[in-house]
């Protein structure tokens, strides 16, 4: 169906391509011939809107005339504009304020619970509500130390945090690396 | 409430407002306003009283939506506040307050989504005695600019602190004279345009009666005697009784001291005349007229317990010579007693022309005064009253 909104000019031939294989391609200054991520992403987020002819970048972006037309379509009134954008703001607060509710009344319940634990035994509490200096060493961990040799193997063990994740740990991603798994890897010695 | 309207919107047989160019580029529309964009009719013929929604249900789904959100918080909200107010006089003493607060905000809070109100608001057909309105007016004046331009004249000509230490208006005040427009503080009149007392267009944003006192000061009248400059009280106006619901121009009640019309002086730079709605305790039964030549206003606000509510914005004063820096020495802060939180306040700046001879005959009887910088005598004038040759 033929969309009001969108022109159709005739297309003139790319003279430089936007897609590019660059196995075949002479080679380029300045860029990498492997890794186009980044302009990949690059294009997805900003589009390239050229009109007229292609030129190069500009700092103030490409003029679009047909972006009042748009607007108008999409956002017909000014006074339903701001009755969205104030939806969506108390939409989000409810969200808000519904976590924060919830997180107070966690909060609540396990200040109570340590309220009581307090009452039945010191030792306990002192137990539940350890939370270890993150500038100092243990003691366990300076009795280790004791033993290590080289500054590189004691500048690992100052590096840990305890009660953080290990600074080692990967991170989950939606993919695997490109490397695989790396089954040598070993701490620094 | 929610269900009329429901009904009302799906009764109405009105077809979709007209999907008009409220974006239009910079070149063809000059003034290019939301609210004006968004009444139903634009220019010359009054927009009706009754609010139509802009979209007929169905056009646009986003838009559904956000009303079927705002106006199902609007019913729980206001559930809340009827639980609320049934509960509020159960509660002990010190409750009270806590509860009193949550109820006005809730007051406010419930309504202030309703695109209907907004759209109410926005022609000023808000109704002031309900909480909404006042708060949405209040808001307008604080947010927008007109408080924001009135302080930055204020200051900028520094009629603060040369009128008074401190000023912190909560009462909207608009001046007109003649018929004509608002003035804008700190413009410039015509002494002939001022001859005649104008009219005050007040804004209170509190229900209960407050009074007020009305004072018109020029604080830039020469005095040759201590060369330098006086006061001048040109009008005072005790007792003012305000409301939100005060009609305006606000009905001014008889005055101490009746309306002299601004006569700047020939020969003195630009004279700031300053208006001020003082906030009073109460009603103050006997205030003596005070003469107008030499008038302290600061006196005059301390004598009668005009400084309306603390001025939480004012900067405690430190006395001369103590320095922010210093270890040694009392850090002292002044107050100096006539620092106004409340109230409303303006100002016009006025220059001699013409006509200021004859508004002076009019209002004092006696031929006006022309003020100028002395003579000064030429040290090197010999006897014969000739410079002498500098070169021989």
């Amino acid at each position: 169906m033929f969309n009001a909104y969108l022109r159709v000019r005739p297309q003139r031939l790319p003279t430089v391509p936007l897609l590019s294989r660059s196995y075949a391609s002479p080679k380029q200054r300045g860029r990498e011939p492997g890794d186009q991520r980044v302009e990949i992403m690059k294009r997805a987020l900003y589009p390239p809107t050229t009109e007229g002819g292609r030129r190069g970048p500009s700092p103030t972006g490409v003029h679009r005339s047909d972006v009042y037309t748009v607007l108008n379509a999409v956002i017909p009134s000014a006074e339903a504009h701001e009755t969205i954008t104030r939806a969506w703001m108390l939409h989000r607060r409810q969200v808000r304020e519904a976590r924060e509710e919830d997180m107070r009344r966690k909060f609540e319940c396990m200040k109570q619970a340590l309220d009581e634990l307090k009452k039945v035994d010191e030792k306990l509490y002192r137990i539940a509500t350890y939370k270890p200096s993150l500038r100092k060493l243990s003691y366990a961990e300076r009795e280790a130390m004791k033993d290590v040799k080289g500054v590189n193997a004691r500048r690992a063990i100052e590096a840990k945090n305890e009660g953080l994740f290990p600074r080692e740990l990967r991170i989950p991603t939606d993919t695997p690396s490109r490397q695989g798994w790396n089954h040598d890897w070993k701490a620094m010695d | 409430m929610h269900a009329a309207r429901r009904a009302a919107s799906a009764l109405c047989s009105r077809g979709p407002a007209v999907l008009r160019r409220v974006y239009t580029t910079p070149s063809s529309a000059p003034s290019a306003d939301p609210s004006a964009a968004s009444t139903s009719s634009d220019s010359s013929p009054p927009s009706p009283p009754t609010y139509t929604p802009p979209l007929s249900p169905g056009q646009l789904e986003i838009y559904d939506l956000s009303l079927s959100l705002l106006l199902s918080d609007k019913a729980r909200k206001l559930d809340q506040l009827s639980s609320l107010r049934a509960e509020l006089p159960t509660l002990p003493a010190d409750a009270q307050a806590l509860a009193q607060k949550k109820l006005s905000k809730l007051e406010v809070d419930a309504e202030i989504n309703d695109p209907e109100v907004r759209w109410r608001h926005k022609r000023g057909l808000g109704d002031l005695s309900l909480p909404v309105y006042r708060y949405l007016r209040e808001a307008q004046w604080r947010k927008e600019g007109a408080l924001d331009l009135l302080m930055e004249r204020l200051w900028q000509m520094h009629v603060l602190p040369d009128v008074l230490p401190w000023v912190d208006p909560t009462v909207e005040m608009r001046v007109r004279f003649q018929g004509g427009e608002d003035v804008e503080p700190g413009g410039y009149l015509t002494p002939e345009h001022t001859e005649k007392e104008p009219e005050i267009y007040t804004t209170a944003f509190h229900m209960e009666e407050r009074y007020y006192t009305l004072v018109m000061v020029d604080p830039d009248v020469p005095s040759p005697a201590t060369s330098s400059y006086t006061t001048f009280l040109h009008w005072l106006i005790p007792n003012i009784p305000l409301t939100c619901l005060s009609p305006s121009p606000l009905p001014l009640p008889p005055a101490l001291q009746p309306y002299i019309p601004p006569h700047p002086q020939a020969g003195t730079p630009y004279h700031r005349y300053t208006l001020l709605l003082l906030p009073q305790r109460g009603l103050i039964s006997r205030m003596k007229a005070p003469l107008r030549r030499g008038f302290s206003l600061r006196d005059f606000v301390r004598t009668y317990d005009l400084t309306g509510g603390p001025v939480q914005g004012a900067p405690p004063r430190a006395l001369v010579g103590a320095h922010k820096g210093a270890k040694k020495g009392p850090k002292v802060k002044v107050n100096t007693g006539a620092e106004v939180g409340g109230g409303g306040a303006h100002m016009f700046r006025e220059v001699w022309d013409e006509s200021v001879p004859g508004i002076h005959e009019r209002a004092f009887g006696t031929p006006e005064l022309r003020y100028g910088k002395p003579k000064t005598v030429d040290p090197y004038l010999d006897e014969e009253g000739v410079r002498p040759r500098r070169y021989y």
